[in-house]
């Protein structure tokens, strides 16, 4: 087994924060795990991206070319990265931000991250609908280690711990 | 064995830095080396060490000197052109033959270049430290767990053959996250009192840091430079023997050959697997220490079975190639996979490279 990951959005949107949660629920999991930042230019703004990869071997290249599951949050991410899906994999997207998402021989997975967070309870919890979404949709992970993960990194402020919960379970609910 | 955890290569190294005894840090902040410096200052308050921001990198690796001749397992950490502030310090760590450990951070291209991971210091690092033509122990780890096993052992081969070790990492593998297993404090041994560098056990304890019989390493007699240098090359030649690290990857019936270090080696293991579901019998040498260079490996490369070598390298022109050429049979067809400027060597490419040599099978 050897699934590969890029996560892409705006700065601000939280998409390291979301690597790094995936990364470290792969971790969790007992996958060989590698998550490399985008770093560079895209620190100071910009689009941020992260790749991770799980295996059940000693992983090489922490980058693909084709990954088996790409994750958009906006559209220049979208316009970069719709087209390093494998043939069969999955597309995720924000459709609050990327309207009418098309790409020939792929899944595509969309929601309306905008309106899902504001339903969490805030609007920083996008990243936390769409972390619930992949890994209920993918099944690389299973979903106990996936909010175990959630509450041993974000867990801390009882408040948080609230809205992330709701916002992990809007996200496993929108996969069915 | 307790779960391993996910860590960035740069804050792993630096724990795992202070869990080897080292109790001074001197640096300043460079792309991508930043992390350790960050991590390090919060971080070496804890346990009563030293951290210090430099005004530069020349005064941190100075500071690293003082340091070192004081007995503290020392540490600076920089990345492109802070490296080359610091080479005057280096020659002085290498002539004095003084225990301490640099880490560089690679990043892509000369002077301010850009941000992203490269291997474009190896013969700066692994020729000389600094003029003058003296060395120290030089290894090219390739992933976080193996920064962190050299880090760790770091210090007890600086203090064995008292000699500055510098470990080249580079920015993809100082960012990238990966499972680590952290391991504990290690009890320094009451000997390393009576070495020769270390603060004694009395303050008022005098110790020489040179035991030659003219003057100490800095005099510039030709005698005294004549007779430490001949020593200090024969303590090179003996590392040939003893301090040798490499990894063999698929080798037992490999018909050709990727020689790699770093980054590059280990995204060659993605390009070996996927080759040899194809067929084709290619295996690796990959070497850990880069000085000593395992020349032993590649000298027993026997043309009558190998059929072709790779070497892949994040460096335009290449460095590491050359050296590689240097000790491998004439008879192997020998060519070069080089990326720069902050691209990472591609597994595709690499791939198709030995596709054809092996006659697009």
């Amino acid at each position: 087994m050897e699934k590969s990951y890029l996560f892409a959005g705006s700065g601000g949107q939280g998409v390291q924060t979301l690597g790094t949660l995936v990364a470290h629920a792969s971790n969790e999991e007992g996958h060989f795990t590698t998550f490399l930042p985008a770093y560079g230019g895209e620190m100071r703004g910009g689009t941020s991206n992260c790749t991770i990869k799980m295996a059940d071997e000693e992983i090489g290249s922490p980058e693909e070319k084709l990954y088996d599951n790409v994750i958009v949050l906006n559209k220049p991410s979208y316009d970069r990265f719709k087209g390093r899906v494998k043939k069969g994999g999955n597309l995720f997207v924000n459709s609050a931000l990327i309207e009418d998402a098309q790409a020939d021989g792929v899944n595509i997975i969309s929601i309306n991250l905008s309106e899902a967070a504001k339903e969490a309870g805030s609007d920083k919890a996008l990243n936390i609908v769409m972390y619930a979404l992949v890994l209920a949709c993918t099944k690389d992970i299973s979903l106990e280690n996936a909010e175990k993960v959630l509450n041993d990194k974000l867990g801390k402020k009882e408040q948080f711990r609230a809205i992330n919960k709701k916002a992990f379970d809007i996200g496993v609910k929108a996969s069915k | 064995m307790a779960k391993k955890e996910m860590w960035k290569g740069n804050e792993a190294m630096s724990e795992v830095a202070l869990r080897a005894g080292c109790r001074f840090f001197s640096g300043y902040p460079i792309t991508p080396q930043t992390p350790i410096t960050e991590y390090l200052a919060w971080r070496l308050a804890e346990v009563d060490g030293v951290f210090i921001q430099a005004e530069s990198e020349l005064a941190a690796a100075t500071m690293l000197l003082g340091a070192s001749i004081a007995g503290a397992r020392a540490l600076t950490a920089t990345a492109g052109p802070g490296l080359s502030l610091m080479t005057e310090s280096l020659s002085c760590l290498a002539s004095g033959r003084l225990p301490a450990v640099i880490v560089d951070v690679q990043r892509g291209g000369a002077a301010t270049g850009n941000l992203q991971g490269a291997q474009s210091d190896y013969n700066m690092v692994t020729k000389t430290l600094g003029h003058g033509g003296l060395k120290g122990l030089v290894y090219g780890p390739s992933t976080v767990e193996e920064l962190c096993d050299i880090i760790y052992d770091a210090w007890d081969k600086a203090e064995k053959y008292r000699t500055p070790v510098f470990i080249l990492s580079d920015a993809s593998l100082g960012q990238m996250m990966e499972p680590v297993d952290i391991k504990p404090f290690k009890q320094l041994d009451e000997s390393r009192f009576d070495l020769p560098y270390v603060i004694g056990r009395e303050e008022s304890e005098k110790k020489v840091i040179q035991d030659t019989p003219y003057a100490g390493p800095y005099s510039t007699m030709s005698e005294n430079l004549d007779y430490n240098y001949r020593k200090y090359n024969e303590m090179y030649e003996q590392w040939k023997e003893d301090e040798v690290l490499y990894e063999e990857y698929m080798m037992d019936d490999a018909e050709y050959v990727i020689i790699g270090w770093g980054m590059a080696a280990r995204i060659s293991k993605s390009a070996i697997r996927n080759l040899r579901k194809k067929g084709i019998k290619v295996g690796m040498i990959r070497p850990i220490s880069l000085f000593p260079f395992p020349e032993k490996p590649l000298n027993a490369l026997d043309a009558k079975k190998i059929k072709g070598i790779l070497v892949v390298e994040m460096a335009i022109p290449a460095l590491f190639y050359h050296d590689v050429k240097a000790q491998v049979d004439k008879n192997i067809p020998i060519k070069a996979n080089l990326h720069c400027g902050g691209y990472l060597s591609q597994v595709d490419e690499i791939e198709e490279d030995i596709l054809k040599m092996a006659g697009g099978k």
